[in-house]
């Protein structure tokens, strides 16, 4: 329902000698209130797609409508009321003399009172794990990579959408910070209701972390599924430039030497679960 | 962020673009020169075949060359009017309220069109041949005896490099800002002048900060590398005058013969 696309085509330059074909006849559609991963190898337009769900690019061909508003130059402001927009490295766009005056920016453009705008800003800021006493009035320069990324998130959130797109939120993180970012993912899709479009490279994630996954390969639709069909495929995953996660190539490899083990767990939880269910069917016997 | 403007390197295997760019730099001053030297019919001609020769043997497109021209055009437009009404030769064309048109009006505006339009198409087919850091490589080389009067000239060309280098990356950070902006509700086009001017500061602050920082990384990278100045530093790349810049020679020799024939004959 949220997000729906016909026919997307996309080209960069078009008509120059620098023109490249991005997206080839995209259609899906996005449902409400899940996380759907964005996958794909290097350079298939993974980015390219997302910049569509507020309307930064227009397709070149066909059409994208957001919560039932279809996206033209003329519904922009509607649009981008309802999808929040989380680049690659957010961080570099901070800019403001203080955290709270950063991330208070977007609000403040619609025409809040500054003190709101502060409440809400502090809010945000409790959201994303910061403290605003001890971080909030100082300069977003002095943060350190990780808390610099929490506060642009902040930024985003402050202004309540419906729909939030991120571009690999957590890329350059060390595993800590990685996961932080993601339980953060989560804890807004089930307690704020927020449907969530995430773009990653790493499958291990995305196997914890989706309902949903649309792999991209080349700029065409490759696949869009439930992770455990998406995950459990090594072919078609190959064929789009991925590989099966660790638990399943380990489940696949245990089941040659373990003949009856299922083979269809996708993450760590589910492995393990399978393998204490498989002993305890080889005890009973 | 879709047009391409005149300065644009596109990538190519001709003799044009395989020519020392020093040639290159040469021919196209000279063509410059001579467009203003010899000015008559015949010159215009002249430069006009060459121009069209360079053009075809390029492989660049025409459509591209003429793009250039809508640069310079409301330019062009503005000059040509103000010369058709000022200039008062010959016979009298048009004789109507204020305006008066005459027919020495006519051709020196005719003249100064064509010669403008020669002028950009062949100095963007330069750009066009010729990537931005082999036109500096070609001025330093071509400046190297200004050293002896003590003009840095290795220091300048390294600037206008580096310079040149770091547009496109700029370009990409200031889109990328701009949208990321954009997508909080950032709103460039409307308000008055002071709210416009206020609302380029989210872009311009963070693009700054990361101009300085890549500054920063680069002047590491560069002395980790023991760079130390133009002195006793050899070139990995160095240019050669090859065949393809004789045959370009030629050309230009007897180009320019035509040119000064025109002149003194006609
Ligand atoms: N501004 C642009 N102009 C021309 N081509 C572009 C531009 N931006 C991206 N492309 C091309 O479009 C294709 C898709 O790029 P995109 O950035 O969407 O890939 P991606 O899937 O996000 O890759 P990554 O995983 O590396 O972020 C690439 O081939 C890229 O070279
Ligand atoms: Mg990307």
């Amino acid at each position: 329902m949220s997000i729906k696309v016909s026919n997307l085509s996309y080209t960069y330059q078009q008509d120059t000698p620098f023109q490249k074909e991005a997206l080839y006849d995209l259609t899906f559609e996005i449902p409400d209130g899940q996380i759907t991963a964005i996958m794909g190898h290097t350079g298939s337009g993974k980015s390219t797609l997302a910049q569509h769900f507020n309307g930064l690019l227009m397709p070149s061909t066909g059409t994208i409508s957001v919560n039932d508003i279809p996206v033209t130059s003329k519904t922009l402001k509607q649009v981008r009321y309802q999808v929040g927009m989380i680049f690659q490295y957010p961080e570099y766009q901070l800019f403001d003399e203080t955290v709270l005056k950063d991330i208070a920016y977007g609000i403040l453009l619609r025409g809040i009172s500054p003190e709101e705008a502060e409440n809400k800003a502090k809010e945000a800021m409790k959201l994303v794990g910061l403290d605003p006493e001890t971080h909030g009035n100082r300069s977003p320069f002095d943060l350190s990579g990780g808390q610099k990324r929490r506060a642009a998130i902040a930024g985003v959130l402050v202004m309540e959408p419906s729909i939030l797109v991120m571009d690999e939120p957590a890329a350059g993180l060390d595993p800590e910070g990685r996961r932080e970012i993601l339980n953060l993912v989560q804890k807004l899709n089930k307690e704020k209701g927020i449907t969530v479009v995430i773009v990653s490279h790493s499958v291990e994630d995305m196997a914890e972390l989706a309902d949903n996954i649309l792999i991209l390969n080349r700029g065409r639709l490759h696949a869009f599924g439930k992770p455990a069909d998406i995950l459990t495929d090594k072919e078609s995953l190959e064929q789009a430039g991925l590989e099966l996660p660790v638990a399943t190539i380990l489940m696949q490899n245990l089941a040659k030497r373990l003949p009856g083990l299922p083979t269809n767990a996708f993450t760590v939880e589910g492995a393990v679960e399978a393998l204490i269910q498989y002993k305890g069917g080889q005890t009973n016997e | 962020m879709n047009n391409i403007t005149i300065g644009q390197y596109i990538p190519g295997n001709s003799i044009l673009h395989r020519a020392d760019p020093r040639t290159k730099l040469i021919a196209t001053i000279l063509y410059m020169v001579m467009l203003f030297v010899s000015d008559g019919p015949v010159g215009l001609a002249c430069s006009a075949a060459l121009l069209i020769a360079a053009v075809s043997t390029s492989k660049v497109g025409w459509k591209l060359v003429l793009r250039s021209l809508k640069t310079i055009l409301i330019v062009v437009i503005f000059t040509a009017v103000i010369n058709l009404l000022v200039i008062k030769e010959g016979t009298v064309l048009v004789n109507f309220w204020l305006i008066t048109i005459t027919t020495g009006g006519v051709f020196t505006t005719l003249r100064l069109i064509v010669r403008l339009f020669l002028l950009i198409m062949g100095v963007s087919l330069l750009t066009f041949t010729t990537t931005p850091i082999s036109l500096t490589d070609g001025i330093e080389t071509m400046f190297k005896p200004l050293n002896k009067i003590k003009v840095p000239v290795h220091d300048i060309a390294m600037m206008m490099t580096i310079a040149i280098r770091f547009v496109p990356p700029l370009m990409e950070e200031a889109g990328r800002i701009t949208r990321a902006q954009a997508s909080r509700g950032a709103d460039y086009t409307s308000g008055g002048l002071m709210a416009r001017v206020k609302g380029f500061f989210p872009i311009l602050l963070p693009m700054i900060v990361g101009a300085f920082t890549r500054a920063d990384q680069l002047a590491d990278a560069m002395e980790a590398r023991c760079y130390r100045g133009g002195e006793g530093r050899t070139k990995f790349n160095k240019l050669a005058f090859t065949k393809v810049d004789v045959y370009l020679t030629v050309i230009l020799c007897l180009y320019t013969l035509a040119m000064i024939l025109a002149k003194i004959f006609l």
